[in-house]
Formats: structure tokens, C-alpha cells, sequence
């Protein structure tokens, strides 16, 4: 029973990461039907910012040194402003472009970046000690739930009903929602196309960012391709949970987290090896029965 | 003249969907674009409203081109476009979709009586004000688009087939409530249609397209008997008057 509770812990741990990374995956989605491959990297600069640029193996703190209510907010700018960069010099000159081409570009932001932290940070991954007061287990009867996890939780239900918040109550929400939905209408009815895509990318940019603290100072380790498997999750939790929809991605996330924990506690040793390939076979099953995603969008509310 | 459309030609890949199309509507006019399916229509107006670039020729909207300009920016310049096929944005409410048309206004005091006025006009949508758009009617629909662009306060409205899909009776409503915006709002009106008969009643002047050229245009008044403008959109005289025998 403990056991089990630990288990569902954990999974809405992960499935907080899984889904906070696939809401910033699927809002560029929505807005510029791009795949953006570089999410995961953004999330990999996030982490990196933190540290002192060297080759060596233990990572120096720098700005991740800071006092959180000085450092949260600068990380999170050095984020926003690689996100609306690489919008500027890569995505706006292929705003006419097909997604598929979009889907490449984000390719090669996305080597680019991992490039970049090559040649600053070397390849090597790194040890780094982030918060590291915060993994005091908190004792529930006999749970043990790390500080950390609860943070994890919290923070990103927080963060998420202040996105439905902005969305739903806020002028700017409500052009991103209408732009979501018809990009060329909005534009029509005088909304700034080029400001509402660098506002996507730039919530992209914050969301990425509690990722890297959050993963950060759970694994206490970075390497330049640290960012992909999370952005790799966050694409199928934004497949299952359908194509387009926000809440199919926060949906999809928790539901990818709890598999994958689910199948680490419980399959067999033997099998344990293997727990990447079960939870595809998961989602190949989803897509098998729901091909359209968890939650259904647009076709389904539309009427003629 | 309000609108000025000199020789635009507009290529999608290969197909020539306009080859040199003019066009001009005086402020304070009803103009109506008729002609068959896939004749332009949908393309010139798009053209206006930045949603296509013309690659020769020049449109000008008192006196400022608009060729090359951001659709949004044609808007915020006084262009409003209420494309064909109603385009709501169904997963937002009523009065969201309402207000989307709002924000680039700068004259937030005359938005809130502006916002009271338009609903006036249409009773129904003030009853379904907070329902998602997607879940209204067709008839519904075509009336919020046209709110939705009252609202941006056009100098100059664009209607892409505003009967299209709608039952008899509704497009009746429609036609009803632009003319009456038109008296209450000082609007100027480009409207396209593909059969004549309910716009003669109401247009200033007309102009027929077919297969990307102007065929005829002239003041409805001079097209009242139709003849002329069967010819224009068919392209032949005596077959017209053939198939006109065949179905009657």
C-alpha cells in the first residue's frame, strides 16, 4: 500500500515534468503548428545558465548561487531571450513556410544550441548541487515524500492555472487563443501576428525553464543532450493527449509519468531495461484506439 | 474613390486566379463582386485585406497602398474582411470573439458603446453571448463574423459570400442588417456574390468576374434586366439564354 503510494507520488512528479514541458511544446503547436524539436534545449540552457561556462567535470554555481527571487527571475530571462532569438533569426523568416519545414528548422535550433553548450560547457555531463537543502523527506504516516517532489507538484499546478488564468482573463490570453484557432482571422481582425508567435515563445521560454530548476535539482546532473528525452516525453504526452490541446498536453504528461513509473516499479527485473520501449508500446496502444488524442479538439465542438 | 484596385495579379503556384483585375469603391457605396465559382472573387478580396500579395498591379486604400502590408495592419488602417465560410473561433465564447476585434482599437470609451450598439443589431448573440462560438448556428455564425468586424469600426467591409450555406430566410437577415449598418455606421461595402438577383436589389454598382478578368461593370440600375450580366458571367450570349430556357 505504502509502496503503491510512493509509486503514485513519483508519477505525479515526473508527470508534472512531462506535462510542463508539453504545455510549452504544445502552445508553439497551437499557434504556429511548429514542432518545436529545440524545446528540450531550451530546457538544457536553463540549467546550463546556472552554472560557471568551464570544461570541468563538478559545475561551479554561478547565477544558480543566487538568492532564488534573484536567480528564478534571471534564468528565466536568459530562456525567454534564446526562445524569442531563435523565433527572430529562424522561425519569423519561414512564417509561410509548410510544418514540416517549421519541424526541420527546429532541428537545427535545436543542434545549434546543443552545439553551442558543447563549445562553452565540453561535452562531458556535470555534477550540480542545486538547492540541495530541499531534498528533506517529508513524513507522512510512513510515506517519505521528498521536499522536492511536493515543490515539483506544486509549482506546476501553480504555473498552470496561472496559463489558464493569462488565457482566459487576460486580453493577451484571449488573442492567443483566437490566433490558436485561426491564425489568418485573428490577423484580420487586427491582432499582431509577429507579437502573439513571440509571446508564445516566450511562455515556451518560462515554462522550459522550470523544467531545467525542477529537473536540475532532482537529477543534480548536466549534459548537452539533457534536455532531449524530457522534450522526446513531452511530445508524445502532446500526441496522446491531442494534437493542439493544452489541456490534452497536461493530460498526456501526467498520463506518460505515471506509465513510465508505473512500469519501472512494476515490470520485471529482466524487463526493467526496457521500460522506454513499454511505454511506447503504450501510446502506440492510445493512438491505436484514440488516434485523434485523448482530448478531442475543434472538429469536435465545430457545427455547420 | 475609398478603394482603388489597379490591374492586380495574383498567381497561387501556377494558377492564374487573378490576371490584371480593377476595381474601385466610392466612400459611402455598395459595390457587389458576382461571378461563378473559382472566378476571383474570394482572391481579390483577400487581396485588399493583405491575405494574398498581388505580384504586379496596386491597390490603394485613400491613397495608401496596401500591397505588402501585414494583414493586421490593413485592419488597424480601417480594411475589416468577413472571409467566406464564417471562420469563428468556435472554442471562444460569443463575447470573446467579439471582443478579439477590439483590442487594436486605441478609443477604448467608444469600444464599450460601440460593443452595446452592435449587439443591438443582433439580439439573438447578446442571448448566446457567454456559449462558445462553435456551438451556434450557421445563421448565427454569419451573424457574429459580422459583428465581429462591425466592431474593428471598418471604413471599408468586406464580405466574402455572406449568403453562402444559409437558408433563404437568414440571408434575408443578413442582407438587412449590412444595409442598416451601412445607414447607422457610414459603411462602405464590397460585397461578392455568385448570383445577382438579391444584390441588384441593393448594390450601387456591380462588377462581374469570370476566370480572373473584370467581363462588365456598371451601376445596377443599368444592369436591372439581368441580361447583360448573364452574359458577363457565362461568357456566351445565346447559350446563356439556352440554359436559362433549359431549366426554367
Amino acid at each position: 500500500m505504502i509502496g503503491l503510494l510512493q509509486n503514485l507520488v513519483d508519477a505525479a512528479n515526473l508527470g508534472s515534468l512531462y506535462a510542463l514541458a508539453a504545455l510549452g511544446v504544445g502552445l508553439l503547436f497551437g499557434i504556429l503548428r511548429l514542432v518545436n524539436f529545440a524545446h528540450g534545449d531550451f530546457i538544457s540552457i536553463g540549467a546550463y545558465a546556472l552554472i560557471v561556462p568551464s570544461f570541468e567535470v563538478t559545475a561551479q554555481l554561478f547565477i544558480g548561487d543566487w538568492n532564488w527571487t534573484l536567480m528564478i527571475p534571471t534564468v528565466t530571462l536568459i530562456v525567454v531571450i534564446v526562445a524569442l532569438v531563435s523565433d527572430a533569426l529562424v522561425f519569423q523568416p519561414l512564417r509561410r513556410a509548410s510544418a514540416p519545414t517549421l519541424m526541420i528548422a527546429s532541428f537545427a535550433v535545436s543542434y545549434v544550441i546543443q552545439n553551442g553548450i558543447l563549445m562553452v560547457y565540453g561535452a562531458r555531463p556535470k555534477a550540480a548541487n542545486l538547492w540541495s537543502g530541499l531534498d528533506t523527506p517529508i513524513l507522512l504516516g510512513d510515506l517519505r515524500v521528498p521536499l522536492l517532489q511536493v515543490i515539483t507538484i506544486v509549482v506546476t499546478l501553480g504555473l498552470m492555472g496561472a496559463l489558464t488564468l493569462f488565457l482566459k482573463r487576460t486580453r493577451y490570453g484571449v488573442m492567443m487563443r483566437a490566433a490558436a484557432e485561426d491564425f489568418r482571422m485573428a490577423q484580420y481582425l487586427g491582432v499582431n501576428g509577429n507579437f502573439v508567435i513571440g509571446l508564445a515563445f516566450a511562455i515556451s521560454g518560462i515554462l522550459a525553464t522550470a523544467v531545467s530548476l525542477l529537473y536540475l535539482s532532482q537529477t543534480g546532473t548536466l549534459s548537452p543532450t539533457m534536455g532531449v528525452p524530457l522534450a522526446l516525453f513531452a511530445f508524445v504526452a502532446v500526441v496522446i493527449g491531442g494534437m493542439g490541446s493544452l489541456l490534452g498536453a497536461v493530460v498526456g504528461g501526467f498520463l506518460v509519468g505515471f506509465v513510465v513509473i508505473m512500469l519501472q516499479a512494476y515490470l520485471p527485473e529482466s524487463l526493467r531495461a526496457f521500460r522506454d520501449a513499454f511505454a511506447f508500446m503504450f501510446v502506440i496502444l492510445v493512438l491505436l484506439v484514440r488516434p485523434t488524442g485523448i482530448v478531442r479538439t475543434r472538429a469536435f465542438i465545430e457545427r455547420v | 474613390m475609398l478603394l482603388e484596385i489597379d490591374d492586380i495579379h495574383v498567381n497561387y503556384g501556377r494558377l492564374r486566379a487573378l490576371k490584371g483585375v480593377s476595381l474601385s469603391v466610392a466612400e459611402g457605396e455598395v459595390v457587389c463582386l458576382i461571378g461563378p465559382n473559382g472566378a476571383g472573387k474570394s482572391t481579390t478580396l483577400s487581396a485588399v485585406a493583405g491575405g494574398v500579395s498581388p505580384h504586379r498591379g496596386s491597390i490603394t486604400l485613400a491613397g495608401a497602398p496596401l500591397v505588402g502590408v501585414r494583414p493586421e495592419q490593413i485592419a488597424r488602417l480601417g480594411v475589416s474582411l468577413v472571409p467566406e465560410g464564417r471562420h469563428v473561433f468556435g472554442t471562444l465564447t460569443v463575447a470573446e470573439n467579439l471582443r478579439v476585434a477590439t483590442y487594436m482599437r486605441q478609443d477604448r470609451a467608444a469600444v464599450a458603446t460601440d460593443y452595446d450598439r452592435v449587439l443591438a443589431l443582433f439580439p439573438r448573440l447578446l442571448e448566446r453571448i457567454g456559449s462558445p462560438a462553435g456551438r451556434l448556428s450557421g445563421g448565427e455564425q454569419q451573424m457574429l463574423v459580422i459583428a465581429r468586424a462591425l466592431l474593428t469600426r471598418p471604413r471599408l467591409l468586406l464580405v466574402d459570400e455572406p449568403s453562402l450555406g444559409l437558408a433563404p430566410k437568414i440571408v434575408d437577415q443578413v442582407y438587412e442588417i449590412l444595409l442598416a449598418a451601412r445607414q447607422s455606421e457610414g459603411l462602405t461595402l464590397l460585397i461578392n456574390e455568385q448570383s445577382s438577383h438579391r444584390i441588384l436589389k441593393h448594390a450601387d454598382r456591380i462588377y462581374v468576374i469570370r476566370s480572373g478578368h473584370i467581363q462588365l461593370h456598371d451601376t445596377a440600375a443599368n444592369l436591372r434586366d439581368g441580361e447583360a450580366i448573364k452574359r458577363a458571367y457565362f461568357g456566351f450570349g445565346e447559350e446563356a439564354e439556352q440554359i436559362e430556357e433549359d431549366v426554367a
